[in-house]
Formats: C-alpha cells, structure tokens, sequence
C-alpha cells in the first residue's frame, strides 16, 4: 500500500474509526486486523517470513522462560536441601540450555534476513575471489522475496528475545498480541525499531479519545506527507541528475546536489516518521521518536544519537554494550590501563565493539562495499574523536575557545553537517568507484559557475519546483530552529481555530495537488529507507 | 557510595551526582562514559554486571546505580 | 464539548474548507484546455452517426474530415492520448446516448492490451476529466468513476492544470482543430535512424500473450457490448504503425491470432491494418509517420484514412475483403522494404 495515496488515508481513518468504536480492551485487535490488512497489500508470501518470526520467537521465548519457571520451583521446593553448589549447578545447566534454544531461534531468523539480504553480495565476493584465482564462477539465478520491513521487524523481534534471554523483560504469552507488536503495521516500513517493553505498554493499553491527540497526530500526519511529496519527491531529481552526471557539473554544484541529498533523504524519512507516529498519536499510542534535529549535531557521534535513534539504541543495546561489557572486553580493558593509562585503557575495548558495530549498520543499511566503507567511515570519525578528546580539550584551552560560544558552535554544526553528508553520498552515487569519484570531483573541479543559472543547472523540473522544493526546505529548517526553543505544535495550537483550519486546509490543498503531481511527474510514491 | 562517587566524579566532574535523577535518560552520559562507568564499577566492587542489569533506571541516578550493585552483591 | 464532538466539527470543517478550495481551481479551469472538445460535440450533439473510440494511435491515424467526405457520414474521433477503458466508456456512453451511432470504431493494438510498460495505460487521467464542462461533472467524475488507487493522482492533475490557468488559458479555441471532430494531426518525422542502427533492430520486441491484462481486455469487451447494446456496426481496427515498428517486433502473429478469436467470440468485425497488402506502397516511413515511429503524421493520416474508408464500405457492401489483407506477419514481413534492405534471413 503506498502510503502516499489516498487508499492508505482511507485506510487510517477506517482504522481511527474502528479503535474507537470498539470496547477498549478490544482495541489491540483492530490494530492487529489493521496491520492484516496492510500487509495483505504486499503480499500473502511476504507476510510468511513474518508469521515465521513471530512464531518462532514466541515460542523461543516461552521455552527459555519454562526453564526458568522449572529452576525456580525447583529451588522453592528443594530450599533446605539444595546446596549453594548444587543451585550454582542447576543454574549453569539452565542457563546453557536457555541459551541453545535463544541461539536456535536468532540464528534461524537472522540467517533468513542474511540470505534474503545478503546472498547476491556474498555470491557476488566468491566469484571475485574466484576469478582472481584464476577461473570459475558460481552461475546462480535466485529469485530471493525480500519481505518488506525485514531488517526493521526481524531486528525489533530479536532485541526482544535477547531481553527475555537477558532476563530483562517477561514473555508475552498471548500468541496474537505478540504478533501485533512484530507486525505492527506503521513500523514495518521504515521503523522505528522498538523495544517490546516500551511498545507493548502503547499497544496494550486502553485508550480513550482524546482530542487534542487526535488534532495533533493529523497535524502532525499532514506535515509528513508535505515533507515527503514537496520536499522529497522533487529534490530526487535534482539529486538524480547529480549523481548520474556530476562530471558535467562544476564542482560548486555538484556539492550543492549532495546538500540538495542530505535534505531529500531527511525529508523522506523523518516524513514517513512523521506520518506514522501522527497516525498512532491519533490512536493515543507514542513511536519512539527517531530523529531530534540531527542537521544541529556538533559532532559525529552526536548525529548518531540524533538521526535513526532506534537504529543508534539497538545497536548499542544488543551489540556494544554486550561487547563493551564481556568478560575478554573487561580484560584488555584492565591490561592496557595497567601499561599505557586510564583513556588508553578505556578506550580501546570500546573502539574495536564500535568497529563491529559500524560494520554491522554499514551492512544493515546495504549489501555492498559502498556501505560497508560507509559504516566504516562514521566509526572511524567517531573513533577519532574518542582518542583525540584530551587533545581536543587542549587545543580548545590554549585557542581559548569555548564550547559554548555561538561562533564555535556554528563551526561545528556546519562542519558536523558537511562532513555527514560527505559521507553519505557515498553509497548513493552508484558504487564506492563513483562515490569518490563524487567526492575528487568537488575537490579539484575549480570551475566556478557562470550564473544562477548554472549553479542550479541540476534543477531541471522548472521554477514552480524548485520554488516548492526550496520554501519547503526553508519551513523545514524554520521549524526545527524553532523547536530548539520552543513545543512548536503547542505555538501552532494557540492559534484560534478558523486560523488554524483555514492554514491546514490551504497546506492539504498545497500536497495534495502539487505534491500529488510531483509524485505522478517525478515516480515518487517510494520512500528511501523501505527497501532495507 | 563513596567509591561510587568517586569513580562517578572521575569520568565526568561537572555533573551534579547528588541530585541528578536523569543521567541516562538526560543523556548526561554518553555511551563510551557508561561503558567505562560499568568496567570501572565491576572491577572496584568485584561484581559482574550482566546485560540484565543495563537498564536506563538502574543508571539514572547515584541511587540506582548503588541499590543495583547491592542487589548483584547479594545474588553472587 | 466532548472531545469526540470537537473531532468530528473540526474535520467536518477541515474537509469543507479543503473541497472548496478545490473547487475554486477546478471551477477556474472548467472553460479552457481540452475543454473546447466538450464544446465541440456539444454542438454536434445529434448530428453524429460515426465514432473512433482509441488512444493515440487512433487519434493520428483517422481524420474525420476525410472520413465524413470519403463516406457521407458525420464522425467524431473520440481517440485520446493514453486513454484507458473506463474513459472511453465513459466518453462513448454520453455519445451514444445523444446521438443516433450507426457505427463505431474501436482501435486495438498489442501495446494498449499489455501490462504498464511505455504506454502507461492508467485507469484513468485528467484527459477526460478536462473534456468535462462542469464543476459538478468533474467531482461526480472523480467520486463516482475514478478508482481509489487513481483519485489523488487524477485531483492532483486536475489542481495542477487548473492553477495554470488561472495564470493564461493553455490552449485556446482553434477553428481548424475543431473543423478535424477530435483527432491530433501530427507533422511528419525529420530524422530516422542510420542503416546500421535500424538493422540492429530486427525482432528486439518479443511479443507475448502473457503479458495481456485480464482487466484491459475486460474493458474492452465492456465497449463492444456497449456499443452492440445500442445497435452499434462494431468494427475493431488495429491502426498501422511504422515499418519500423514492425520490423522491431517478433511474434505477433500470436496477437493476431488472439484477436481474430476474440473478435469473433465478441461477433464484431476485425481488421488488422498493419497486414494491409498496400500498407508498403501507401504508408512510407519518412512521409506517413511522425518522429515517433508509432504514430501517424498528418500525411499519412489523410492516405490511410482513405484506404480504411474504402475497405469498411466494401465490407458494409458485403464484399470480402480477406483478399486485400496478409495473412500473417509471418507473410507479410517478406513484402517489407526493410527486408529488402538488410538481406536479412
């Protein structure tokens, strides 16, 4: 179903509609009729690998939590006569059992994500590697579904079997409520990656209708889709033109098309963010928030904890801390404090868990070197900083910058922004070859442009695009000044209300009609992050 | 406690210990420094603290963190 | 006020305010663009006996001037680009309705029945919605007729065109576009391809029955009954397109084939005039079609219009005009210059 039309807002206020006509308790119900229905749109196949995920992780998760309800009945039972030993014992036994069943299912899933996602890549590396030894290929002609939203609910579902393998949180154990918070519908796409114990309390509980959640979540809604359909959908192009042909721009420009790139794909995603987590503000349910001004970041790392946050926290729940925190990681930990000092000590153990973590989102996001090398490049930036901190703290005090002055900060928020979307050009060119290639050309094409006209050559939809286009980057940038400071939506409310109607309809008029003729003359329609 | 603080005023002395409550959710402390926090603490109060532990309310304050370390004291 | 109470005024409102607006565009566009057509068969509401119902193939290929002089009758050609089903439907409801149609033209061809591909056959466009004269016809249009999947797309146009006008009307009233009855006359192509590129060409389209659309030929056979339910003459023609086309293209004996049994399933005549035996001698490449080598030029529109007038009377005369067509691609590939040319095997 795509979401930018007008069956899927049928669809919203169908199910809008039906939460609240329902008993409350009854409510978790329509959502999982309406997450059916969605996926009925993509397909019977795809909705496979979902039910074969939720199903198994269910049941996963309720085998290792057996184990656990057995070892306690055995100790309340066998109190007096167990020893401290033998209970140290039965735990080990127990534990290496929840762990065989934990690692059963994760494997299962996570092997089909790897072979829906990865085997072209990996087949694609084996017949290099044959080639360069002298001969042979492996010929293959997979026809591999990838079901949509795979990396986002299969993800989702494997932080909550490691929590209840953890221990952290207790198993769900009504099948169909389960199946509703690995399916739900307005994450399957693009996100947010939840965790079951913050979801489960949105999707569970009653929810009256309330007003005000109701007007904000179809402000909200509205806002996404101009996102999306003005902004998104009409920079594509001019980002399209780019990258097929940067060699026949000046340099000045091709750097323009790559900011014209860091908007699209902001405005594409925190769009479809904006829409679903509208549409569920209007059901009473909270998303996880995945973006929080991340064009305002002062560093690297702090883009991460700014752009994508359910990405950011998994990765950081599920692969550096448990890293970070082992035992071998504890050991170096202490070996190099001993021999080298406390900030070489600290730091290394959480330089190579980045290193792996940085692959992994690398490849999470696509199965190529480009990516790969991507992922790479914001650790190794992030990895930097962390060395280079007391070298940083330094400089700062013998320049006698402040990291609270305006100037500086202006500093690192446009450098912070220029190196980001350096880096993420990269894979969106082509290959890695054309990626750099994207990257020498801007450094060393000196040419300068003409005019206006050839500064913006790229932008070859006509005026009234790229007027569109540019005042809804300008709103864009408004708003999220302005969120700095202030509840913006709450700023918007205060106006009386045949104000705010009379500027709410001119905006649905204003997306529905040109951001509707962008998508038809443009084929948008798709949004960037649904194919992960 | 006071080995708590200790460490705590090490990694970062210009957060106010005593009567922060939001040290994770506040994003008062950023990964690298709670990684450190967690080996640090492992290694002064001889404890492991398992992925079971990592959650946002048990590192939110001084409090937290010292009722946890007691807890996994206790269990070992 | 309850919070439930509050929800429904303000959408209520919302969605009021939002229809006007709309309105106030679509209102603005009503009188100009493609809307002359509306004018035009208004005017001829009555008259007409003769209609061409297609796409664009049809709308080049047939000149309904020449036609009314070769033939005596008084034609419209309804044909439009990229036209789907539901519009022609819809088109030819209204003029069979007030007129007295004694014979109707559907245009065929292998590219409109197959799936999206470069025709881009949407179920329905702005085209006809602009060929409308009233505010009201357009949204009993656009609610009643349009498919959900399609209402943004055909409203987002509709805004589109007619906030346009709203600055200068795009195409206004011209005495010798309406003297043609519908119908686009194309002017002639002013390049074609190197020898060595169109030999290159040879069978590169496969055509298949496979990728024929349930829906489209359900469409289709919706007109015909249509047409038969009013007493309509039926005759399903497949307009020439280039030698080059045809040069291009494997297979489609397969499609001729599936449109003689289909057509005499639906008991309505068929002619393919690709396999016309003089299609090589009348219809050049350089002379008869425009740059796009699908469609006809204004030149080869008043020649093939004659021979298609001469074969449909002989055909309404009772002769058999089987002799005056190839059987087959197959047989007629042989005839084609191209053939010749490249020596090809």
């Amino acid at each position: 179903m795509t979401i930018t039309s007008l069956t899927f807002i049928v669809f919203a206020f169908a199910t809008i509609l039906a939460y609240y006509v329902v008993p409350k308790k009854y409510q978790w119900c329509v959502l999982l009729l309406a997450n059916i229905v969605f996926y009925a749109y993509a397909g019977w196949k795809a909705a496979c690998f979902v039910l074969f995920t939720a199903t198994s992780i269910f049941f996963g998760a309720l085998g290792m939590e057996r184990v656990l309800a057995k070892q306690k009945a055995l100790f309340a039972a066998q109190k007096e006569t167990l020893t401290k030993e033998e209970k140290k014992a039965v735990k080990h036994k127990n534990q290496r059992r929840r762990r065989r069943i934990m690692l059963f299912v994760l494997l299962a899933n996570v092997g089909i994500l790897c072979v829906t996602k990865y085997t072209d890549f990996a087949l694609a590396q084996v017949n290099s590697l044959l080639a360069a030894l002298g001969g042979g290929e492996v010929r293959y002609e997979l026809n591999l579904i990838v079901p949509l939203g795979i990396s986002f609910y299969t993800f989702q579902s494997v932080g909550y079997l490691l929590d209840v393998y953890w221990e952290k949180i207790s198993p769900q154990s009504n099948y169909l409520k389960f199946l509703l918070f690995v399916s739900f519908f307005p994450q399957m796409t693009q996100g947010p990656i939840s965790e079951y114990g913050q979801l489960s309390r949105e999707l569970f509980a009653e929810h009256p209708f309330s007003y005000k959640n109701y007007s904000y979540g179809m402000q909200r809604m509205l806002w996404g889709f101009a996102k999306k359909m003005l902004v998104a959908d009409v920079l594509s192009v001019y980002v399209a033109n780019v990258f097929a042909n940067y060699e026949r721009y000046t340099g000045i420009t091709t750097l323009l098309g790559a900011f014209c790139y860091a908007v699209q794909i902001y405005a594409d995603f925190s769009g479809y963010m904006d829409i679903m987590c509208g549409l569920c503000e209007t059901l009473g349910i909270r998303l996880k928030e995945n973006f929080d001004r991340p064009y305002f970041s002062r560093s690297i790392a702090e883009y991460w904890r700014r752009w994508h946050v359910s990405l950011g926290d998994w990765f950081k729940n599920y692969l550096y801390y448990p890293i970070g925190m082992s035992d071998w990681s504890r050991r170096l930990a202490k070996k190099t404090k001993r021999r080298f000092g406390a900030h070489i000590g600290n730091t290394l153990p959480a330089t190579l868990a980045l290193l792996v973590v940085w692959t992994a989102t690398g490849l999470w996001h696509g199965a190529s070197w480009a990516y790969i090398v991507w992922g790479l490049l914001n650790g190794v930036f992030i990895i930097v900083s962390m060395w280079m901190e007391p070298v940083y703290v330094k400089w700062k005090s013998k320049l006698g910058l402040h990291d609270e002055s305006r100037a500086f900060r202006a500093f690192q928020i446009l450098r912070t922004f220029t190196l980001v979307t350096f880096i993420k050009v990269l894979p969106e060119v082509g290959d890695l070859r054309r990626g750099l290639g994207l990257w020498k050309h801007i450094f060393t094409d000196h040419r300068l442009p003409t005019g206006v006209g050839q500064l913006l050559e790229f932008a070859d939809t006509g005026k009234l695009w790229l007027i569109l286009a540019a005042g809804g980057s300008l709103m864009m940038l408004l708003v999220s000044v302005l969120k700095s400071k202030y509840q913006v939506r709450d700023l918007f409310n205060q106006l009386p209300f045949a104000v705010r109607i009379i500027l709410l309809s001119c905006g649905a008029v204003l997306v529905a009609a040109f951001g509707g003729m962008a998508m038809y003359l443009f084929g948008g329609g798709g949004f960037l992050y649904a194919g992960f | 406690m006071d080995e708590l603080l200790e460490i705590l005023n090490d990694l970062n002395p210009d957060i106010d210990y005593q009567n922060e409550k939001n040290l994770i959710d506040g994003k008062c402390l950023d990964s690298l420094t709670i990684l450190t926090l967690i080996t640090e603490i492992c290694d002064t109060f001889d404890i492991s603290i398992g992925p079971k532990w990592m959650k946002n309310e048990n590192f939110n304050s001084v409090e937290a963190m010292w009722k946890m370390i007691q807890t996994i004291q206790e269990e070992e | 006020m309850r919070d439930s109470k509050k929800a429904l005024l303000a959408t209520g409102a919302f969605v009021l305010l939002f229809a006007l607006l709309s309105g106030a565009f679509l209102m603005f566009s009503t009188p100009f663009t493609h809307n002359y057509d509306w004018h035009l068969r208004e005017q001829l509401a009555g008259k007409l006996d003769f209609l061409i119902v297609g796409a664009s193939h049809g709308q080049c290929a047939l000149n309904s001037r020449e036609l009314d002089a070769l033939t005596g009758c008084n034609s419209y050609n309804l044909c439009y680009d990229a036209e789907g089903n539901y519009e022609k439907q819809y088109l030819l409801r209204e003029e069979l309705t007030r007129n007295q149609i004694k014979t109707v033209v559907l245009e065929l061809s292998y590219d409109t029945m197959q799936a999206a591909g470069t025709t881009g056959f949407t179920d329905s466009n702005v085209f006809t919605v602009m060929r409308m004269n009233s505010l009201a016809d357009r949204m009993a249009y656009w609610l009643g007729h349009v498919k959900l999947d399609n209402k943004l797309y055909v409203y987002a146009e509709m805004m589109y065109l007619g906030f346009f006008e709203w600055r200068h009307p795009q195409i206004p009233f011209d005495a010798e576009q309406a003297a043609l009855k519908g119908g686009k006359m194309l002017p002639g192509q002013d390049q074609s391809l190197p020898d060595e590129a169109l030999a290159a060409t040879h069978h590169e389209n496969w055509f298949t029955l496979a990728s024929f659309r349930e829906e489209t030929v359900n469409g289709f056979t919706d007109l015909i009954q249509l047409c038969q339910a009013h007493g309509a003459r039926v005759i399903v023609a497949v307009v020439p397109v280039s030698d080059q086309c045809l040069w291009r293209a494997e297979n489609l004996d397969a499609f001729t084939e599936w449109a003689n049994a289909y057509c005499a399933e639906q008991n309505v005549e068929f002619y393919d005039f690709n396999l016309l035996r003089e299609r090589f001698a009348l219809l050049s490449d350089e002379d008869c079609y425009s740059t796009d080598p699908m469609h006809m030029s204004e030149k080869g529109a008043r020649i093939f219009t004659e021979a298609f007038a001469r074969i449909i009377q002989a055909a309404a005369d009772g002769q058999d005009v089987s002799s005056s067509f190839y059987q087959s691609y197959s047989e007629m590939q042989w005839d084609s210059p191209y053939m010749a040319r490249f020596q090809a095997e």
